[in-house]
């Protein structure tokens, strides 16, 4: 036992600091409204009849509505996976509403000026750039409300290069060739429970294609939002980076506060081809529970990219601060020679908030190279797990691996777990794992103590500078929310 | 028939706790049977090739040398079945079962010898470190075994102190489980060495029950050829002021394939704790594999802990500098890997390192160069 933990704080700072502390881990959800729209809903329940309901009001052809319904089958073969360091009550999928969209198809709006002047005051609320913001912030913002996609901007403006940015829905029906011969490539319709689910009944999403040698212009961004109560949300991305392509891609959410569990199983698939590289930012809100997790979303999301081919590049950025539970291994396949996997990751679990994230870095070309910077902090009563694999391949000559992941403890309830898996069959290749688990540094406190700072002023130094490493990594456009999201459930808790 | 079909029945003057035992035995190898590939414990350790034998257990293979201070225990009951389906078959075919009791400071070490034979051994012993005592306990596994399926016990009482060498060299299938229980401000220091066999696996569980507790674990292990070794590691801190170090280093040549799986847990009523843990691999061929698991579960924000893992080949700058003075090829080779092998031996007592040495050295590229040389630095 090292002195410095032995040794008591001076008896009079504990009394403002826990009253901060206090005050800071009660904080009241801010997202947190419900837009109160028409809404036009699939009764409960899940068969054949769900999947070519929801096939039929998309217009899709004939063989994704098979393709949905081998995914269906598979999918009841399947048993819901328990491995994860996370509990929570039983989920009925036959009470779950698997469609639900705020406006009927007729009276899809021509232009924002059509847009439900409710729906609009949402994205308000939560500062989304959609309207006179959107040229301001430089984002096109593919807004997806519930179901459908209400709104995608810049359209044209990203035309003009030949980029294709577009609802799912919208692609399936103008880019056929690009969807049947892209979708379930990364993560196949067996890959797991919930892929399987999500592949049955995934409702509508985001589609990018960015052609050869073409470096999008701007991020790219999807704010999408859980709304309905008892409905599921499927969200399928596809993101494709053609031979030397760039883009930055940004995903953020929020979610009204709702009193029933929201169920979420999204998919994110990625392809980078030769030289290309992707890179994939989340910003995560939603709603994360009272203060015993009642009413919070499940967020079951399987996220994965491929680095196709030689020298492509695709990094994971993450800042997760809400769900009830989160399930979540953003991974990496690294197949073409040179390429390079990245993932940074600050997830923040408070009161009864419960996350076993991590990612998984799949070497099989030679010289692949992977980086893992993952940040937890843990307080009330949250868990918090790292689960991450990294694998050598035997043909991964000269692979190499470094791994970092940290854990700030908040509170004497909470947890904090690390769990990495290293499997390694090339003798070349190079690897490092690291972590460190602990509350914030007594030695670190006391100096800028000594320094002048106030107790608040010295904390939130010290976290920041925690997790600065992964927000460094953030776009402009996000690092603020990212910042703002983190000093809310933190800043004041810490100490 | 298979293995758990021929489950004898327990003699008939055992004593009611060992009955009721091997009953809890029975059931959970009845319910359960043996690890298949999908018990996550067991993901990289096949013992598919046991399930189709008979492995009544054959005569004792253990023999037991007692210093003084150190003495047998007749004893009505025996603690509980540990966890794991080996612990379940050893209670449930075991036929001898040792309890030692170690009083005051014992300067002369306590030794356990299992030899290998063609039948299959289930030994279990239990050791007892009284209040304050001190002891060396060694244990050696030698020549190869049909399957030998070890339970050892060790129970250190307040203030007691325990050095722990278990050299595990060449012993065929050995399947080992060795649980630890640490009273207050007692020290357990364990050095498990590890050099070849066709199946070892140890499951080591230490758990610091008591205020001030502390342990050291260190670790070596080779494979080469088709061996395989895996070394599930765990560490509970139950009680306040506990530490844990785990410092395991391995090598793997050949076709072998060496597996590491640790845990440190830091219960809800184990704060102000230390836990670290470290695993460093060298894989020498491109063939052989290593699987490494270092793991912490943390419920406490009193704490330290921190866990780090490597996986690499022989550093090619240092190759290059031994080859520049001179030094052959093969001798550098060995010269860097004697080296990395050193850090989990440090703290050993000199009689055991230098027979730990011998064996290391034998399985070193250039060993008689590389001995010639120990000699002349000596």
């Amino acid at each position: 036992m090292t002195d410095v933990a032995n040794t008591e704080p001076p008896t009079k700072e504990p009394v403002r600091q826990d009253a901060a502390l206090e005050e800071a881990l009660a904080r009241k959800y801010e997202a947190g409204f419900i837009t109160d729209i028409e809404q036009e809903n699939l009764p409960p329940g899940l068969d054949e009849d769900t999947v070519r309901f929801i096939s039929a009001k998309k217009k899709e052809p004939e063989w994704l509505l098979e393709w949905r319904l081998k995914a269906l089958e598979q999918w009841r073969k399947m048993t819901e996976p328990r491995w994860a360091k996370v509990s929570y009550p039983e989920i009925d999928y036959q009470s779950i509403s698997y469609w639900a969209s705020p406006i009927k198809d007729e009276d899809r709006p021509k232009s924002l000026d059509e847009v439900d002047p409710k729906l609009l005051e949402t994205y308000e609320k939560l500062g989304i750039p959609l309207h006179e913001r959107e040229a301001l912030a430089g984002v096109a913002v593919d807004a997806v409300f519930d179901s459908v996609s209400v709104h995608t901007s810049f359209r044209e403006r990203l035309a003009e290069v030949g980029v294709i940015f577009c609802s799912f829905s919208e692609a399936v029906q103008e880019h056929p060739e690009l969807v049947r011969k892209y979708l379930g490539k990364v993560v196949p319709t067996t890959d797991n429970f919930f892929a399987a689910l999500n592949s049955a009944v995934f409702s509508d999403g985001s589609f990018v294609y960015i052609p050869p040698g073409v470096r999008c212009p701007m991020e790219l961004s999807t704010y999408f939002r859980i709304n309905a109560a008892n409905t599921g949300q499927f969200e399928r991305t596809l993101v494709i980076a053609d031979k030397g392509a760039y883009v930055s891609y940004l995903e953020g959410c929020t979610a009204p506060q709702r009193d029933e569990n929201q169920l979420h199983a999204a998919i994110v698939e990625l392809v980078a081809h030769e030289d290309a590289e992707i890179k994939y930012s989340t910003v995560q809100n939603w709603y994360p529970g009272d203060e015993n997790g009642k009413g919070g979303i499940y967020n079951f999301v399987t996220k994965r990219g491929l680095c196709e081919g030689d020298r492509s590049k695709i990094s994971w950025t993450q800042v997760e601060t809400g769900s009830a539970v989160t399930w979540k291994y953003p991974s990496c396949i690294l197949k073409g020679d040179d390429s390079v996997g990245e993932f940074y990751s600050v997830a923040l679990s408070n009161h009864a908030q419960q996350a076993d994230t991590g990612t998984k870095m799949i070497h099989l070309g030679k010289r692949t190279r992977s980086t893992i910077i993952s940040k937890g902090i843990s307080a009330g009563r949250g868990q918090q797990t790292y689960r991450g694999g990294v694998r050598i391949g035997r043909g991964a000559e000269g692979a190499r691996n470094y791994t970092q992941c940290d854990s700030l403890l908040i509170g004497s309830e909470c947890g904090a777990h690390t769990v990495p898996y290293v499997e390694v069959r090339n003798p070349t290749a190079q690897l490092e794992h690291e972590a460190t688990t602990s509350k914030i540094g007594e030695d670190q406190l006391f100096y800028c103590r000594q320094r002048g700072l106030s107790e608040e002023d010295a904390v939130s130094l010290i976290v920041n500078g925690f997790a600065k490493q992964v927000l460094d990594e953030l776009p402009m456009e996000f690092a603020v929310e990212a910042q703002k999201l983190l000093g809310v459930s933190l800043e004041g808790a810490v100490g | 028939m298979s293995l758990l079909e021929t489950l004898p029945a327990s003699p008939k003057s055992e004593p009611p706790a060992m009955k009721a035992l091997r009953e809890q035995a029975h059931e959970r190898l009845a319910s359960e049977g043996l690890p298949t590939k999908k018990t996550e414990a067991w993901r990289f350790t096949s013992v598919a090739a046991l399930t189709g034998e008979t492995l009544a257990a054959g005569p004792s293979t253990l023999s037991v040398e007692a210093p003084k201070g150190v003495s047998t225990v007749e004893r009505e009951s025996l603690e509980a079945l540990p966890a794991g389906p080996f612990a379940a078959l050893n209670a449930a075919l075991t036929d001898e079962t040792v309890v030692l009791r170690a009083e005051g400071v014992v300067s002369e070490p306590l030794s356990l010898r299992y030899t290998g034979a063609d039948h299959a051994s289930y030994p279990r012993m239990r050791l007892e470190v009284a209040k304050g005592a001190e002891l060396t306990l060694v244990e050696r596994f030698e020549g190869e075994g049909a399957l030998t399926d070890a339970v050892l016990e060790l129970v250190l009482e307040d203030g007691a102190r325990l050095r722990h060498v278990r050299i595990q060299r060449d012993a065929g299938r050995l399947i080992g489980s060795v649980s630890v229980t640490q009273g207050r401000d007692s020290h357990y220091a364990a050095h498990v060495i590890t050099l070849g066999g066709a199946l070892q696996r140890l499951d080591l569980k230490v758990g610091l029950d008591a205020q001030g507790a502390s342990c050291d674990l260190r670790g070596f292990y080779a494979v080469d050829g088709s061996e395989h070794c895996d070394h599930h590691v765990r560490v509970d801190h139950r009680a306040p002021h506990g530490t844990s170090h785990q410092t395991f280093r391995g090598i793997a040549d050949g076709k072998g394939v060496a597996v590491f799986d640790s845990q440190a847990i830091v219960h809800r009523t184990g704060g102000h704790a230390e836990a670290h843990q470290e695993n460093r691999n060298l894989l020498l061929s491109s063939s052989a594999g290593v699987h490494t698991k270092p793991h912490l579960e943390i419920d406490h924000d009193e704490v330290v802990a921190s866990h780090g893992a490597t996986v690499g080949a022989l550093d090619e700058d240092s190759l290059f500098y031994l080859r520049s003075r001179g030094i052959p090829a093969d001798l550098a080779r060995g010269i860097l890997i004697h080296a990395f092998a050193h850090e989990p031996l440090t703290g050993m007592p000199d009689a055991f390192a230098k027979e730990v040495e011998q064996g290391l050295l034998e399985r070193l590229p250039a060993s008689e160069a590389l001995a010639d040389l120990g000699e002349e630095l000596a």
